[in-house]
């Protein structure tokens, strides 16, 4: 009850903290870069073998401690109960695609598993530790053990996490070399697959598909400019691209594609080169 | 306050535990003499008029505008409607390796309504040479159960269905297309043909409660008495 009047009280101090958390795209990408880039924290290939497996251990000491760290960093635009409506969701957006994750619905947008299941708790841990850019600041600050504390709370907001074994994706192969070669194959997949109905035939996020596309909340969702690497959510070295197109975006429009590449998924790689080869920043 | 609240969540996602367990327990019998469920679903009146659909996108290949299929009404009689049997945990064998199938086609699901067993496959194909992108939800919160990209024409992707109740279905690329799929604890669910008829057969003798489902007209529940060998007739009338 203290917590909820708290935050009416100051929620225009939050927004300040927003600001000066560095909120917009550019101030987050320049903190990325500086720490070696987006890539750094990239799940290295297999995903069994992602650096983030040195946890602490899941129980109701860690959950209520993750609770406290929440109420002290992420209640101002997740909300109190996690529901994604703190005070400063409003200046985020008012009726555009994201609003803060209501951490009750258990839809994870982020995610090595196939789509329709639950993120992995690595999955959780990347995306606190690294953020959203645009939308929400990334929490290295935070030591190992307290981001973990975070995703043990989290995890708590949602029934659908209990018992959850979720399946990865598949990952075949290893990022290759941008040769032409392999860009002008990535460009036929692109092709094939249909991304431009969608993103557009220059990747600029403007097909035909484009104008109507929303998220399950309801609120207009634009397919992304791939032109603009340091705005992807989920990353942009290879591997966090492969996640994006195989496991798809669950919440938004971006599906998943784990089905199609079935048998061939090396044509994945290329695609990325070809992705990458849009780049104009 | 927060402890109490976090007592009452911790309660019911053990209730939901229990009851996500049970609902897996459907057992198959040997049903030697089962009885039938039979009859028909009719709208009295006038049915509401169906919008019309602007389509969009994808206009050349499939037409600028088409009717609604949420009320298909012929002579009084309706189509689409699920009728299941709610509480039956032990009955008639199914095939559990079954692949139902749900076609993209023309920017319409086809069919509109179908059903599954719990643990069955949907069977989502496009039969049409444009992107879809099939993206079911589960239940009235309509939570993302898979969202799955369609680009390649006569490919056939399987989805198992893990939880009963209504799935619905759409498509981002093309926001008019929904359908549904109602996905049973037991084989004893079914929909209505065009004529508005139904069958439900190898029901083990008892009283059982009866859901009739329609997207609009919404759900009514009836109790039925099913005799060994014989035919009960279940009839309803849905009106405005
Ligand atoms: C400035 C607002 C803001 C703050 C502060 C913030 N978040 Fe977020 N968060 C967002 C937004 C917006 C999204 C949804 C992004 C989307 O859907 O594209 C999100 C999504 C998430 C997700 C879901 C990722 C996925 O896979 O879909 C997690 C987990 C998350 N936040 C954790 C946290 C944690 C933990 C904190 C505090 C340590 C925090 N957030 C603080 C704005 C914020
Ligand atoms: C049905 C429309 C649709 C199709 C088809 C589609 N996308 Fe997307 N894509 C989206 C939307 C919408 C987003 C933004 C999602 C969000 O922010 O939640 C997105 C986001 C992305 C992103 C950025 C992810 C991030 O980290 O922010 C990449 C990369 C991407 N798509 C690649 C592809 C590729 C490659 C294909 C084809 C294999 C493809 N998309 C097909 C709609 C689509």
């Amino acid at each position: 009850m203290k917590i909820r009047k708290h935050v009416q009280r100051i929620s225009r101090t939050a927004l300040t903290f927003i600001l000066a958390t560095g909120m917009s795209g550019t101030v987050i990408t320049t903190a990325l870069a500086a720490e070696g880039g987006m890539g750094a924290d990239a799940i290295p290939l297999p995903i069994e073998l992602s650096p983030f497996k040195q946890r602490i251990p899941e129980n109701a000491a860690n959950v209520e401690a993750g609770r406290a760290l929440y109420e002290r960093s992420c209640i101002w635009c997740h909300g109190v109960n996690g529901e994604g409506k703190g005070p400063v969701a409003y200046f985020l957006s008012r009726d555009t695609a994201p609003h803060p994750r209501d951490f009750t619905s258990g839809i994870y947008k982020f995610r090595s598993t196939l789509s329709g299941e639950m993120p992995t708790d690595e999955d959780l841990f990347r995306t606190i530790t690294r953020g959203i850019p645009g939308f929400m600041p990334g929490f290295r600050g935070y030591s190992t053990e307290d981001r973990w504390r975070l995703v043990y709370y989290i995890k708590s907001l949602s029934p659908d996490f209990k018992d959850a074994e979720p399946e990865l994706i598949k990952v075949v192969g290893t990022p290759i070399p941008p040769t032409a070669a392999s860009v002008q194959r990535g460009y036929q997949v692109y092709q094939k697959f249909k991304c431009w109905e969608c993103h557009g035939g220059g990747g600029a996020g403007n097909g035909k598909k484009a104008g109507t596309l929303k998220d399950d909340w309801g609120f207009r969702l634009p397919p992304r400019d791939l032109r603009r690497p340091s705005s992807f959510k989920n990353g942009n070295a290879p591997a966090d691209l492969y996640r994006t197109i195989m496991a798809g975006l669950d919440g938004g429009a971006m599906p998943s594609y784990s089905d199609f590449f079935e048998g061939s998924e090396q044509e994945v790689w290329d695609l990325i080169n070809y992705i990458n080869s849009l780049a104009a920043e | 306050m927060k402890k109490h609240i976090m007592h009452i969540a911790l309660a019911t996602s053990l209730i939901l535990g229990l009851w996500s367990t049970q609902a897996l327990a459907y057992k198959v019998i040997d049903v030697s003499n089962g009885g039938k469920i039979t009859g028909v679903i009719s709208f009295n009146g006038t049915p509401p008029a169906n919008p019309t659909l602007k389509m969009t996108k994808d206009v050349d290949y499939c037409g600028a505008t088409i009717s609604a299929d949420y009320y298909v009404v012929n002579n009084g009689k309706l189509q689409n409607v699920v009728v299941s049997i709610e509480n039956i945990d032990a009955g008639k064998p199914y095939d559990k390796k079954a692949i139902i199938p749900f076609d993209n086609k023309k920017c319409m699901f086809s069919p509109h309504v179908t059903t599954a067993v719990v643990g069955q496959r949907l069977g989502v194909n496009n039969t049409d040479p444009i992107l879809h992108n099939t993206h079911l939800y589960h239940g009235p919160k309509k939570k993302t159960m898979y969202n799955i990209a369609l680009p390649l024409k006569d490919r056939v992707i399987k989805k198992r269905m893990r939880k009963p109740g209504i799935v619905t279905v759409q498509c981002d690329a093309h926001e008019w297309m929904l359908g549904y799929v109602y996905v049973s604890k037991n084989p004893y669910a079914t929909v209505t043909a065009a004529d508005g008829t139904f069958t439900i057969d190898g029901i083990p003798p008892g009283t059982y409660k009866v859901k009739i489902w329609h997207e609009k007209l919404g759900e009514v529940v009836k109790e039925v008495t099913v005799t060994a060998g014989g035919t009960t007739t279940l009839d309803h009338t849905f009106s405005q």
